[in-house]
């Protein structure tokens, strides 16, 4: 909102200049964003807060101003006898409901003479940002901008049947407005009527068949008050913003409504030599201001500081609120009609606070109350994230939501999505059920930025609807992509490392058994996917991307591999427990095995069932070859495995090793249909 | 042989030894392949059995102090260790370890931030981003027809309620929250005061993407509520914050504000960081930059959670964390932070 220095200037005496004002202001709540000298004035930009609707007119930023600075206020009078005329001038006024319209006012003024403004009136609504139309219009813009009161002129030759009817459009009714759009009305819209026809949307923009124009003779002047919700409501349906919908919205000084419409009038007399010819209105509208005990120690328990009793009847009575004693340290405010946000004490506290200034009250350090820091989720992704970075995966952070496009391949079951019902765009239709489809196109803008090598993570959460509950769950998905070359000192050259399973696999187990998350097991479902399953089901999958996934993604002679799973396994798991185990000092023995078996006996799972037949002295299994290919017969694979067995009390003999060692080559041979080399 | 006197000769002869040629000479004659001491070992085959023990043993020990004693003048002639100095790598070239990954920069920001919390003895909570009308507005003191509602335009589901979430549906429809305030009635409805928490998260809202704008971003909301918890507390508290993460030398300022939660409500500027208050593009020429909500806790919030607003006070904050990240490291377009290019997300 805008508004002038020298226009508050007429309600209250500033002594200050129009930045130091702007700086009070600012430091009170009323934000002013800049100040502009322009033509001989200053301008204010002023953020209103929605609490505030009185702050929407000069008069009750004026009033603000001499709370502030200890200056009178002078409210302009409301009873202007020259403005006035008695009798209806024969106008009916009729209500169809008066909660939707509490109060409507008309005032009949004759003899207008319409024209251009006078300058000082025209350029003050510059100032402010309004257009000049004609002297009739500009004085209804310029009460609403000085006491937040927005008014209607109808050219009353125009208006049929000698009456206003408030009331609900009926289904197929239309209007063109100001603005000269034909708009269909519906019943949640409130409009006022003649006998016959709708000629304005209550509170928004009046009607362009009876506005007011060059041969308007007879004005009737609305002042009035609607229901904020059915003004918003009327806005919405209809598309259509106004000075006046955004001030009814957000609710008027009842107080004010004569007051604007005398003074309107007043000024037609003067600058359109209009006659005051006669007025009606609804029932008058009663306003009988809540009382709101005070207690005077709370304001300090609240803020932290001391303010007399004195003091906060001194704020709160320049406010306009009527403040009496009601006991020894509790106050009875009355609140008047321009403040009826406030309903509660903790309102007159904060006006106390903001007048005497948020900088008074010293800053305090609370006493926090110790608190028992569980193993708590964010700890335990906290952990995850640490583990993963030092694995040199980077992070990445990507949308929450995503379009059906880029789910295509990695999702297919349609009954589990999530829609968002109000989308700006394609790209929020729906929440995303996985993380893959945007890390993977993460490592793909990466990709097409030069990177050689992409290797990043992100946990994040996934939604998922499952028998009508939403289930929002972390993920993992971890993506791989590209070379990696390392220059080795020993070999003196350079090594090349290109990602895949083999890599996931290395990153996902580490991760499982860093958080004592259970067991769980890699199943290799096809060459671009490979399952990970737990005891309870799924916990998750690794992919190599298939080409339409690297097609729509512009993804060129790559392979892409990621892994996604879900984190409830290692957020739900207990808190691992820690043992010790003795450390020998005696020295041990290593013994190979080269061993030629099947295609399908997993590696890990040799090494595994060495490890359980081992004996108490086996230590260590490490792989230190794999080879396929001539002479060892197809179908099958070479390993030669490292055992190396070590006691903690003594030093070892070879014939104890021998022995140990022969069983693990008799059960290897055996069970696993191993053939010895 | 005698081999005390093969010790004594070579202690006489490294006595006179001045330069390294001189040394590794004295060495080839002593410990080389023909050398004294392999002429000794040669020897032990030929002494009768029940000496070759004995006397191996001795030449054993003669050994390790030859070599004693020659590591010694080498130590006195300040030379390299024979042999070695050809294994010295090229030290120019790059060194050799894994590379560890890095936090993405929100992550990192949303760390500094709850960690000095942590240390004032704050719990870290993470909350749902689907939420309920209930705990994103109407909990949170915001009622459903107020335009106040307008400043939190929000993401709603199709078709789903509370219900989906296993809550009342009186709760009303689902929705991404747009604020993580609503931490605040779900943590306040499950525990009792005293309660001092921070949850950082993401957050969500239909605004149109531009450098300073997404529908997606992160917030952190914090709250302290207890028996004595005063507005002077909230200014220490954030004061504590603000210079922990801004430096000891920002100044700061207290502008009552309206939030429906809190009341009173501020809102906090620190002196800008770019032009330490003088006016500058950062800062709009204004010379502050707005951080922080904050407020004393509404007593309607207290009473829609159950917790006697008597006998309880509280303050809330809740603060951007792209904000802070971009005015702490300059960056100056929020897409970036989404875009997850490595060479912007390496330089933090």
């Amino acid at each position: 909102m805008k508004i002038t220095y020298n226009w508050i200037k007429e309600f209250v005496p500033v002594a200050i200049s129009p930045e130091k004002l702007a700086d009070k202001l600012t430091m009170a709540g009323i934000e002013v964003k800049a100040v502009e000298p322009r033509d001989g004035d200053f301008v204010f930009e002023i953020e209103i807060t929605s609490n505030r609707p009185d702050w929407l007119s000069v008069l009750g930023i004026a009033r603000e101003v001499a709370a502030l600075t200890g200056k009178k206020l002078k409210i302009p009078a409301g009873k202007k006898a020259h403005a006035r005329a008695a009798g209806s001038a024969g106008w009916k006024i009729s209500l169809e409901d008066r909660t939707d319209c509490p109060l409507y006012t008309a005032r009949i003024l004759t003899e207008v003479s319409v024209g251009p403004s006078p300058d000082w009136l025209r350029k003050r609504l510059e100032l402010v940002g309004c257009r000049s139309v004609n002297n009739v219009v500009d004085i209804t813009n310029y009460c609403l901008y000085e006491l937040g009161e927005p008014l209607h002129a109808f050219d009353a030759a125009t208006l049929d049947g000698g009456m206003i009817v408030v009331r609900r459009a009926r289904p197929g009714e239309k209007i063109t407005t100001i603005d000269g759009q034909e708009r269909a009305l519906n019943p949640s819209v409130l409009v006022i009527a003649d006998a016959k026809k709708p000629v304005a949307v209550a509170g928004v923009m009046g009607g362009k068949d009876t506005e007011v124009t060059d041969r308007t003779k007879t004005v009737l002047l609305e002042a009035a008050i609607f229901r904020p919700v059915i003004v918003r409501r009327g806005r919405q349906s209809l598309g259509l913003q106004s000075e006046a919908s955004y001030r009814f919205e957000r609710g008027i000084d009842p107080s004010v409504v004569e007051i604007a419409s005398l003074r309107a009038a007043g000024l037609m007399r003067e600058l359109c030599a209009a006659q005051p010819a006669g007025a009606a209105s609804s029932p008058a509208l009663r306003y009988t201001g809540r009382t709101i005990a005070m207690s005077v120690p709370r304001v300090g328990k609240v803020l932290g500081i001391t303010v007399s009793a004195a003091r906060i009847k001194s704020i709160l009575s320049a406010l306009g609120f009527a403040v009496k004693n009601k006991g020894p340290s509790v106050l009875n405010v009355q609140v008047p009609a321009h403040r009826q946000d406030a309903g509660a004490e903790i309102d007159l506290i904060e006006e106390v606070a903001r007048i005497e200034g948020f900088d008074r009250v010293a800053a305090s350090l609370p006493s926090i109350k110790m608190q028992v820091a569980h193993d708590s989720p964010y700890q335990r992704i906290a952990k995850a994230k640490s583990l993963l970075t030092g694995l040199g995966l980077d992070e990445v952070v990507t949308y929450s939501m995503l379009d059906r496009k880029t789910l295509a391949g990695f999702w297919d079951n349609d009954q589990a999505l999530v829609a968002i019902a109000n989308p700006l765009s394609e790209e929020q239709e729906l929440l995303r059920p996985v993380l893959m489809p945007g890390v993977v196109a993460a490592v793909a803008h990466n990709l097409r930025q030069q990177q050689d090598f992409v290797a990043v993570f992100e946990i994040a959460r996934t939604y998922q609807l499952r028998q009508g509950r939403l289930h929002e769950n972390y993920h993992l998905c971890v993506a791989v992509c590209g070379q990696k070359t390392v220059w080795l000192e020993q070999q003196k050259h350079r090594v090349t490392d290109t990602p895949g399973f083999l890599h996931l696999k290395g990153i996902v187990a580490a991760l499982f058994d860093r958080s004592a998350a259970g067991p769980y097991e890699f199943k290799a479902v096809d060459a671009y996917r490979v399952d990970i399953a737990g005891p309870q089901g799924q916990l998750g999958t690794m992919r190599r991307m298939g080409g339409d996934v690297l097609d729509r993604l512009a993804v060129k002679n790559r392979e892409i591999y990621a892994a996604e799973i879900s984190l409830n396994a290692i957020i739900g798991a207990g808190a691992q427990q820690h043992r010790y185990a003795p450390v020998s000092r005696y020295p041990g023995i290593s013994r190979d095995i080269s061993v030629v078996v099947k295609d399908d006996v997993a590696t890990t799972q040799v090494i595994e069932q060495i490890k359980q037949h081992g004996g108490e002295f086996l230590q260590r299994v490490s792989i230190s070859d794999y080879y396929k290919g001539k002479p060892i017969p197809d179908g099958h694979k070479n390993l030669t495995v490292s055992c190396f067995y070590r006691s903690v009390s003594r030093t070892l003999q070879e014939e104890e090793v021998n022995a140990a060692h022969n069983a693990v080559i008799a059960f290897l041979k055996d069970r696993l249909q191993a053939t010895i080399r | 042989m005698d081999i005390d006197a093969v010790k004594n000769a070579l202690i006489q002869e490294l006595d006179a030894v001045r330069a390294a040629g001189e040394l590794e000479a004295l060495r080839a004659k002593y410990l080389g392949r023909k050398g004294v001491l392999a002429d000794l070992t040669g020897s032990i085959p030929s002494l009768p059995p029940e000496q070759r023990g004995a006397f191996g043993k001795r030449v054993n020990e003669l050994k390790a102090s030859m070599a004693a004693l020659f590591d010694e003048k080498q130590r006195a002639l300040g030379i390299a260790p024979a042999g070695r100095a050809a294994e010295m790598p090229d030290m120019g070239m790059p060194g050799i370890a894994q590379d560890v990954g890095r936090l993405h920069v929100l992550t990192q920001t949303i760390n500094e931030i709850c960690d000095i919390f942590v240390r004032m003895g704050f719990l870290i909570v993470d909350g749902l981003e689907v939420e309920t009308e209930y705990n994103n507005f109407t909990g949170l003191n915001i009622p459903l027809e107020h335009p106040s509602r307008e400043a939190f335009d929000t993401f709603y589901l199709k078709d789903l309620d509370a219900a989906a979430l296993g809550r009342p549906a009186s709760d009303g429809k689902l929705l991404l929250r747009s604020q993580t305030s609503s931490v605040q009635i779900s943590v306040m409805k499950e525990r009792k005061p005293p309660l001092a928490v921070v949850a950082p998260g993401r957050v969500y809202r239909p605004d149109a993407v531009d450098a300073s704008h997404s529908f997606m971003f992160h917030q952190i909301e914090g709250f302290l509520v207890d028996k004595d918890v005063k507005f002077s507390d909230l200014k220490g508290t954030l004061e504590f914050f603000a210079k922990a993460v801004f430096g000891q030398d920002i100044r700061m300022r207290f502008r009552p504000h309206f939030f429906p939660f809190t009341e009173p409500s501020a809102e906090i500027d620190i002196s800008c960081i770019i032009c330490k208050g003088k006016g500058c593009s950062v800062c709009g020429k204004k010379g502050w930059l707005e951080i922080l909500g904050s407020g004393m806790i509404h007593p309607n919030v207290f009473t829609n959670v159950g917790y006697d607003p008597k006998k309880y006070t509280g303050f809330a904050f809740g603060m951007g964390v792209e904000r802070i990240a971009m005015l702490k490291y300059g960056i100056n377009d929020i897409r970036l932070f989404y875009e997850n290019d490595l060479r912007f997300l390496r330089q933090f």
